[in-house]
């Protein structure tokens, strides 16, 4: 097994090209966001990641912790919506995962991920079925623990897990929103995708094209 | 005094809603800090300013935090997190933004404990809602058990707008330091906690109506004598003297209850042409740099510009000294 771990150099090649894919998809996400929200998440997102990778270019963080606490705190001081204490909560609960490691193991990532996803929930209030991020990221973690449990290793589980965020996000497309600005919309709020789920599913895309897949 | 940050995603609406709120206080003010906009000037909210402000708004008292709305309220969440001391008290409060930031200001600034702030400050829409009729339940007028022993007065308002805001918090102020809990009713209404602002407000007590003042506790006496001695002067709205000032010198001459002048809200109300203050200039970011091929243009753009001022200014002193006034006035 190759790719039995994901090393601190993958994990920033992975930040990285959720900047790309961010402003590869910014218009993209702003466009689902008119429909249902303030139509700045695709703005505010490739605006924060550019930060990330701006303050990246000046630090090398040696441990995972001191990466995606780097990447969590630029995201908060620099995106200005929800996206920005969401995916700063996010990558903060991450980071106090992980803590002082220079590589994961698909468990370890999987825990990261999994407290990233606590934190999301326990700020945004959201469950999944609410169409949020979480409809993307909790489907992306039941496949990546489905596939641990049976026997398969990192780069299967993280493919596992792009598939399952995609469809998530799609699955968020008929929901009625019950949280954040769309959920104004109510009933006129189903039949468009979720943006928040449209770049969490690209958070993953990132992951696994890091990991060559 | 409890401390009060403020977050919303614009500067301006935070500052306004600030300044509305510290007409009220007339003596020293809370600390109040302002987490409001992103670091670029744009709309939005930033959790790690939100922690700042919590951090310099404690006194050690503890800090309330009244939000505007979506990201506020997450960035001000995350900001708990985020504070290094978890030492300092923060209650996030679910107060309407006006309401509560004015509420919460008036009531720290009466030195009230840091429950009382946050609870006044989320009932501050009560009293609107008691203005329009809506009936709405409030905590602070729901206490009335004072013992058998209370002191009692009555005292009738004279002032022309009753208990509006500013006499709402003389009344605050004048009791903070008082070891006493105080009861103020109308001959209509229940009750209310004499010590909250808003549901000061709520009695809708107006000229001519009679309240009734109860006070208990050590300082009760001290108490009834400072609401009535505000009342009987008109709160200060009669002459336009500081009835806080008036108490502390030893009580009121009769000088004080002449000359009906206008009255407002804040101890002066006048009424003039609005005058627009321009939006701030904002200092221009130097980490962005003109492409070298864009500098020649952008130098004669300035050029331009610099001319066309230069000439309207010239117009405007050649026109007469007002006219640059008045142009920018409102209405």
């Amino acid at each position: 097994m190759a790719d039995a771990v994901i090393t601190i150099d993958q994990l920033t090649g992975w930040v990285r090209r959720f900047n790309d894919l961010v402003i590869k998809n910014q218009a993209e996400l702003t466009e689902l966001d008119s429909a249902i929200g303030d139509a700045d998440h695709g703005i505010n997102m490739a605006r924060g990641m550019s930060a990330v990778i701006n303050k990246l270019a000046g630090d090398h963080p040696a441990h995972v912790n001191e990466l995606f606490k780097t990447v969590a705190m630029t995201l908060v001081t620099s995106v200005g919506g929800a996206s920005g204490p969401l995916y700063g909560t996010f990558f903060l609960r991450f980071a106090g995962a992980t803590g002082p490691a220079t590589e994961l193991d698909a468990e370890a990532l999987d825990m990261a991920l999994r407290a990233g996803l606590s934190g999301i929930v326990e700020r945004g209030k959201a469950a999944t079925g609410d169409k949020t991020m979480v409809d993307a990221l909790s489907p992306a973690l039941d496949a990546i623990e489905s596939v641990i449990k049976n026997g398969g290793d990192l780069v299967a589980a993280v493919v596992a897990a792009r598939d399952a965020a995609a469809a998530g996000r799609d699955g968020t497309v008929p929901m009625v929103a019950r949280k954040g600005r769309a959920s104004y919309l109510g009933e006129r709020s189903a039949g468009h995708m979720d943006p928040g789920a449209a770049s969490m599913s690209l958070l993953f895309d990132a992951l696994s094209a890091e990991l060559g897949r | 005094m409890v401390g009060v940050v403020v977050v919303s995603h614009s500067p301006r609406l935070a500052h306004a809603a600030v300044e509305l709120a510290l007409q009220m206080v007339h003596g020293p003010a809370p600390r109040i800090e302002i987490a409001a906009g992103t670091s670029d000037d744009r709309l939005g909210t930033d959790a790690v300013r939100v922690a700042e402000a919590i951090v310099a708004a404690d006194d050690g008292a503890g800090v309330v935090v009244i939000m505007d709305l979506g990201s506020a309220v997450l960035s001000a969440e995350l900001a708990v997190d985020l504070v290094p001391d978890p030492g300092i008290k923060t209650r996030l409060v679910s107060a309407a933004f006006v309401e509560g930031i004015f509420t919460a200001v008036v009531t720290a600034a009466g030195g009230a404990a840091l429950d009382d702030v946050a609870r006044d400050a989320e009932e501050a829409l009560y009293a609107k809602s008691a203005q329009l009729g809506q009936t709405q339940t409030s905590t602070a007028d729901a206490v009335s058990d004072l013992s058998a022993g209370a002191i009692v007065a009555e005292a009738m308002i004279i002032n022309p707008d009753g208990i509006h805001a500013r006499p709402a918090a003389l009344i605050v102020g004048a009791l903070a330091s008082l070891d006493a809990q105080v009861m103020i009713a109308t001959e209509t209404s229940r009750p209310v906690s004499a010590r909250s602002p808003t549901a000061l407000m709520s009695l809708g007590a107006q000229a001519g109506d009679v309240i009734r003042i109860e006070a208990d506790g050590a300082a009760a006496s001290t108490a009834v004598d400072r609401v009535v001695a505000l009342v009987r002067n008109g709160f200060g709205e009669l002459t336009g003297v500081d009835p806080l000032k008036t108490q502390q010198s030893g009580g009121l001459s009769s000088q004080d209850f002449q000359s009906p002048a206008p009255i407002g809200v804040s101890p002066g109300r006048v009424i003039g042409p609005a005058l627009r203050i321009p939006d701030p200039v904002l200092e221009p970011d130097p980490r962005i740099r003109l492409p070298e091929a864009d500098r020649l243009e952008a130098v004669e753009r300035l050029g331009k510009a610099a001319a066309d001022v230069a000439s309207q200014l010239q117009d405007r002193s050649s026109a007469g000294g007002t006219s640059v006034n008045c142009s920018r006035r409102l209405g």
